[in-house]
């Protein structure tokens, strides 16, 4: 179940927010319900500290305590690193990017005039619920690494190959969409799965998603085109893979 | 036999000062084909040519260098520089044995003078060219200075080295005589000093000229953003005189009661007033946390000009940022290169937007850029090679080029992701 979390201490909006979230779970059906619903981030701290909980929560961002919605967040990030953080706020002057990056929330609701509050909370319920479905029932597996303070989590399945870069032990993750860089050892990521195969001295290439290995050229073409090198030796461990 | 020998090992020697003077940046597959190669055709030239020979295999070595480093200045100079290296040894090494003792004639013929003179020369070869690559190297990292003056510096080289040889063939010709090596020497080490001299002055003139340049750039900069908060300023003191007009028409028709009119003056004009604070000017107020001119000043000229460009584009700088981990000339280079990516992107969307963020998490300063673009944008691996541009051939270095940057400094990390018409770009730079 999806459990879902408000922190906002203007009554009245949070009593419009709480029926928004639950005519729409209960119109759908959802497997989810409101587990806090308060003025006070202390209750939903609390609650996050003492469950194992991967959550929704819609935090306002001026909170009449000491600690505004930014630091909630980030402390709830550390409970719960998969769950789904949307900001409510009056701040129009937009800070969407900043948010999105210091606690990786997933989404922002102005609170202005422009505007449809009810339409947004519908679409992050829906976002985060579709997500959380995705996670439980098809066993997703996620490959997460942490490198400095940046958390990288990519879908298995995403991966094409790592290489490394020209710093040692800087590697270059590749996947159709992103390419991002992240401090690693390419031999602790081999490890990680039984699909990464080591092709060459500086590439690890996932195996699923190889669509055929150029062997006069000693290149594995990945399903989207990129290319890949592999070398002499690690040449004869593929045959067994992919060879077209 | 000897004669094998003596020319091998100055071909090795020069293939390994080559390998010194690239900064040993050599695939170790193009050192040893270098090698051997060099070592079968060395003697054969030699043979045939004498010591002009010396000028095929400096062609052959360009060209091959060429070939396999794609970069055209470094693979000129660099084997010129250890040919001339070569010689300029030779004398010194005659010169001072000539000096410490007067040896027979028959002994200067002979093979094991010959064989012993030539591992002293070689060995003084590799000395200077530990030397020498120190100034090098120096040199080459001078980028901008690079494209301006390469050419000049590739032709200067040569000419060094064929006056050199033009020497060398006279003398021949006349008869070496040991006053006359003793001259040579003295010539050349001269020559070549004063040339290192030139060189070095040059350098630093030029990377002054280039420092200064910087400067104006972004002194401009500065006084484009200034101009911008003038505007800004100006904005608010047209509000300032205008609100009390305001709040006297509207007590006028709150004490009449008419809330019909009231309502609709308020939509008027007063929904207006707010909409304009919304509008451009105000978008560049937060970069005021940013503490980091030269970062200001690329920053707020990308943004404007992405503005006057109709581009939905705003920064967020939300808690001041003092200091980044990163020279402030590499820093703002990569940023150049991510924003003007970004807003040539941009300009082709439906609703183009970029926006920027500066933000602190943990121990690293982030810097997001995101902006719109078009579904047909080519995949990421694509973009990511060299050469690729979107605007046709030859101009797409800029990505490339970042990843280079980036590649070079350990604590920046690069993120890039293209996602629901989204292209963002993060880069974080670790304290």
């Amino acid at each position: 179940m999806l459990e879902i979390f408000i922190c906002e201490d203007n009554d009245e909006q949070r009593r419009q927010l709480t029926k928004y979230i639950s005519d729409y779970i209960l119109i759908e059906n959802l497997d989810a319900e409101i587990t806090i619903s308060t003025a006070h981030s202390k209750e939903i701290l609390d609650y996050v500290k003492a469950n194992n909980v991967v959550g929704l929560y819609f935090l306002d961002v001026d909170l009449k305590e000491d600690k505004n919605g930014i630091l909630i967040a980030a402390e709830i990030r550390e409970y719960d690193n998969q769950g789904s953080i949307v900001f409510v706020t009056t701040h129009s002057e937009l800070t969407y990017l900043t948010f999105t990056y210091k606690v990786e929330a997933m989404d922002y609701i102005s609170k202005d005039q422009y505007t449809d509050i009810q339409n947004r909370v519908i679409e992050c319920v829906d976002t985060a619920y579709q997500r959380y479905v995705k996670n439980t029932y098809k066993n997703r597996k996620l490959f997460q690494v942490k490198s400095g303070e940046k958390m990288i989590s990519v879908d298995y399945n995403d991966i094409l190959f790592f290489e490394t870069a020209l710093q040692p032990h800087k590697l270059i993750l590749h996947t159709v969409n992103r390419q991002v860089e992240f401090y690693y050892k390419l031999k602790d990521v081999l490890s990680m799965d039984s699909r990464f195969y080591r092709c060459h001295n500086s590439f690890v290439v996932n195996k699923d998603n190889i669509a055929e290995v150029d062997i006069a050229k000693r290149e594995i073409i990945m399903i989207n085109g990129q290319k890949c090198f592999v070398s002499n030796r690690y040449l004869k461990g593929l045959k067994s893979v992919a060879v077209k | 036999m000897s004669v094998f020998i003596n020319i091998s090992l100055q071909t090795i020697t020069l293939i390994i000062s080559i390998y010194i003077l690239f900064q040993y940046e050599m695939s170790k597959k193009l050192l040893i084909s270098l090698l051997i190669g060099s070592i079968i055709l060395g003697y054969p030239l030699f043979l045939w040519q004498g010591i002009i020979g010396v000028f095929i295999m400096l062609l052959i070595w360009v060209v091959s260098l060429g070939f396999f480093r794609k970069k055209l200045f470094p693979s000129i100079v660099v084997p010129v520089v250890a040919v001339i290296n070569l010689v300029i040894s030779d004398y010194i090494v005659r010169a001072v044995f000539l000096m410490i003792k007067q040896p027979s004639i028959d002994y200067l013929q002979s093979d094991s003078y010959i064989s012993m003179i030539n591992i002293i020369i070689c060995i003084v070869t590799l000395l200077l060219s530990f030397i020498v690559s120190y100034f090098l190297a120096n040199f080459l990292k001078q980028d901008s200075f690079m494209r301006s003056y390469s050419m000049l510096f590739a032709i200067l080289s040569i000419v060094t080295l064929v006056i050199f040889y033009i020497n060398i063939l006279i003398g021949k010709q006349s008869g070496f005589s040991d006053e006359n090596i003793r001259a040579n020497s003295v010539l050349f080490i001269f020559y070549f000093s004063i040339l290192i001299g030139v060189c070095f002055l040059l350098t630093r003139m030029i990377v002054k000229e280039t420092n200064m340049r910087n400067q104006q750039i972004q002194y401009e900069r500065l006084t484009e953003y200034t101009e911008n908060l003038e505007q800004m300023y100006t904005n608010m003191q047209k509000f300032r005189h205008d609100y009390i007009n305001i709040l006297l028409s509207m007590s006028e028709y709150i004490r009449a009661k008419n809330i019909e009119e009231l309502e609709q003056y308020f939509n008027n004009n007063i929904m207006p007033i707010s909409m304009n604070m919304k509008s451009n000017a105000y978008k560049l107020g937060s970069l005021h946390n940013l503490k980091i001119q030269e970062l200001k000043g690329i920053i707020s000229s990308k943004i404007i000009k992405a503005q006057e460009l109709n581009i939905d584009a705003n920064v967020e700088v939300v808690e001041p940022v003092e200091q980044i981990n990163m020279d402030p000339v590499n820093l703002c280079r990569c940023v150049g290169i991510i924003l003007d990516n970004a807003i040539e992107e941009a300009i082709h969307c439906e609703k183009p937007f970029v926006h920027v963020a500066l933000i602190k998490r943990g121990g690293s300063n982030i810097i997001v850029v995101s902006n719109s673009s078009r579904p047909s944008t080519p995949e990421l691996h694509k973009i990511y090679e060299k050469g690729f541009s979107t605007k046709g051939e030859n101009r797409g270095l800029g990505l490339n080029n970042l990843r280079e940057m980036v590649a070079s400094c350990n604590n920046v990390t690069m993120d890039t992701q293209i996602l629901h018409g989204k292209f963002t770009q993060v880069l974080d730079i670790a304290d």
